[in-house]
Formats: C-alpha cells, sequence, structure tokens
C-alpha cells in the first residue's frame, strides 16, 4: 500500500522593490504573464510564440495605461496652476 | 523574537469548518499585512498564529503603509495532481517608505483569522518605491497554500 505524505504547505513568496520610482510597464507585464501562463523550457515552439505576443499585447496596453494617466495628471496640474509640475510630468 | 514561515494550525482547523472562502469572485477578502524589521519584532509568530491582532506592534509602519495591509486578489483554489492549491495576484505596496521582515495573510471578512505567516529570509527596505510581494508559480510544488 502506497501512503502519500499529507500536509498543508507554504510556498516562498518573493519580494523586490523598485529604486527612485514605480513600477514599469515591462516589470507589470512579466508579473501578468506569470499569472496567465508557464511556458516551461521544453514548450513547443507554436506555444512559446502565442505568449510572447500575449506578452507584446499586454506591455502595450501596459504602457499605453501609464501614459493615459500622465495625459491626465498632467492636466490636472495644468488646472490647478501647476505649469512647472504639468511639464515634468509630461516629461515622463 | 521570531517570524516562521508557517501554515497557521487555526487555518487548518478553520478550514475544516467552512470558515474561509477563498474563491473569486464570491469568496472572503484575503488582507497581507507586512511585520516590521526582525531586530524590531518582539513576538513569535509562525503555526500558532491565530489573528492579525496578534501582530500587534510588531505591524510595519512607514510612509503610505496602511495598518492592516493591502487586500489580496485570491485566485480561486484548483488542483494540481493531486494537491490543492491556492494563489493570489502579486501584491503591490505603492510608494512606501518602509523595512519588513515577513507577512500574514488573514481572513479580513471572517473575525480577521490568520491564514499563514511569510518570513521574507531578511530585511527589505523600500525607500519612496513600490514594494511588491510576488507569490510563485501555483503548482503543486511550488503555490503559496498546498494541500498535498
Amino acid at each position: 500500500m502506497q501512503v502519500d505524505p499529507l500536509g498543508a504547505q507554504v510556498g516562498t513568496a518573493k519580494v523586490t522593490i523598485t529604486q527612485g520610482r514605480g513600477l514599469n510597464a515591462d516589470e507589470l507585464a512579466d508579473m501578468a504573464m506569470a499569472k496567465l501562463v508557464f511556458v516551461g523550457p521544453d514548450v513547443a515552439p507554436g506555444i512559446r510564440e502565442q505568449a510572447g505576443r500575449v506578452r507584446s499585447l499586454l506591455l502595450h496596453y501596459l504602457a499605453q495605461a501609464q501614459a493615459s494617466q500622465n495625459t491626465t495628471i498632467f492636466n490636472r496640474l495644468l488646472e490647478a496652476g501647476e505649469t512647472r509640475a504639468a511639464e515634468l510630468v509630461r516629461s515622463f | 523574537m521570531a517570524i516562521s514561515q508557517a501554515f497557521c494550525t487555526s487555518f487548518k482547523v478553520e478550514l475544516m469548518q467552512a470558515l474561509h472562502n477563498l474563491s473569486n469572485p464570491g469568496g472572503d477578502t484575503f488582507n497581507l499585512a507586512l511585520f516590521r524589521a526582525t531586530a524590531s519584532v518582539v513576538g513569535s509568530y509562525g503555526a500558532a498564529t491565530t489573528n492579525y491582532s496578534d501582530m500587534g506592534a510588531d505591524e510595519a509602519s512607514g510612509t503610505n503603509y496602511i495598518a492592516g495591509g493591502n487586500a489580496l486578489t485570491s485566485v480561486t483554489p484548483s488542483s494540481s495532481g493531486t494537491t490543492a492549491i491556492a494563489d493570489f495576484a502579486d501584491l503591490v505596496f505603492s510608494n512606501v517608505t518602509i523595512t519588513t521582515s515577513g507577512a500574514l495573510i488573514y481572513n479580513a471578512t471572517n473575525a480577521n483569522r490568520a491564514c499563514i505567516v511569510l518570513n521574507f529570509g531578511a530585511d527589505k527596505t523600500a525607500t519612496a518605491a513600490d514594494l511588491t510581494v510576488t507569490f510563485p508559480t501555483a503548482d503543486a510544488n511550488n503555490a503559496i497554500i498546498r494541500l498535498v
């Protein structure tokens, strides 16, 4: 009779910290991809290619979300008369 | 004292009592609260931890960190082979200035009951930065919560 070891186990969480900035679109795309699909070393080339396309698409929209947020912040700062701060945001 | 990574014993019992629902949507809200730096931790945390209130003053504090931590986005439990697994989306503490050495995941919907204690292995310090807790691959060997 085979007896499987039973147990309640906890995995290892990793902590990463940015330096002098927030997370960028590239890092967020990697985080999202890790949750969406696992691409192992032996995966078929076609699937790897599809995963690459999904990542590119995610990256595009995440980058756009950040850029659009900057546009919104830029306009709010302009409305508040904070021209210099607004220009700083636009330069991101 | 010490933070020992562990599956809280009370959580095991409470799972059998159907006191936790990790489904999404429709499940409970689970929070992740950060412990302060190792050298400052006074209490002992691990399998015997039963509730968020146990953390007390050992919870981290810092700019843009709110006591109680941040809410997690749960991924509905599933199975991998014969192992039941639960997972969460990676959690970001945005623009924080803080030092932490571990975390407690607890059920904010149901009386702040403790679930698991995490030890980050070393103090992690963020200065006006994004601190991200990344959860492992959700499979039978790595998932953050596994019932084998």
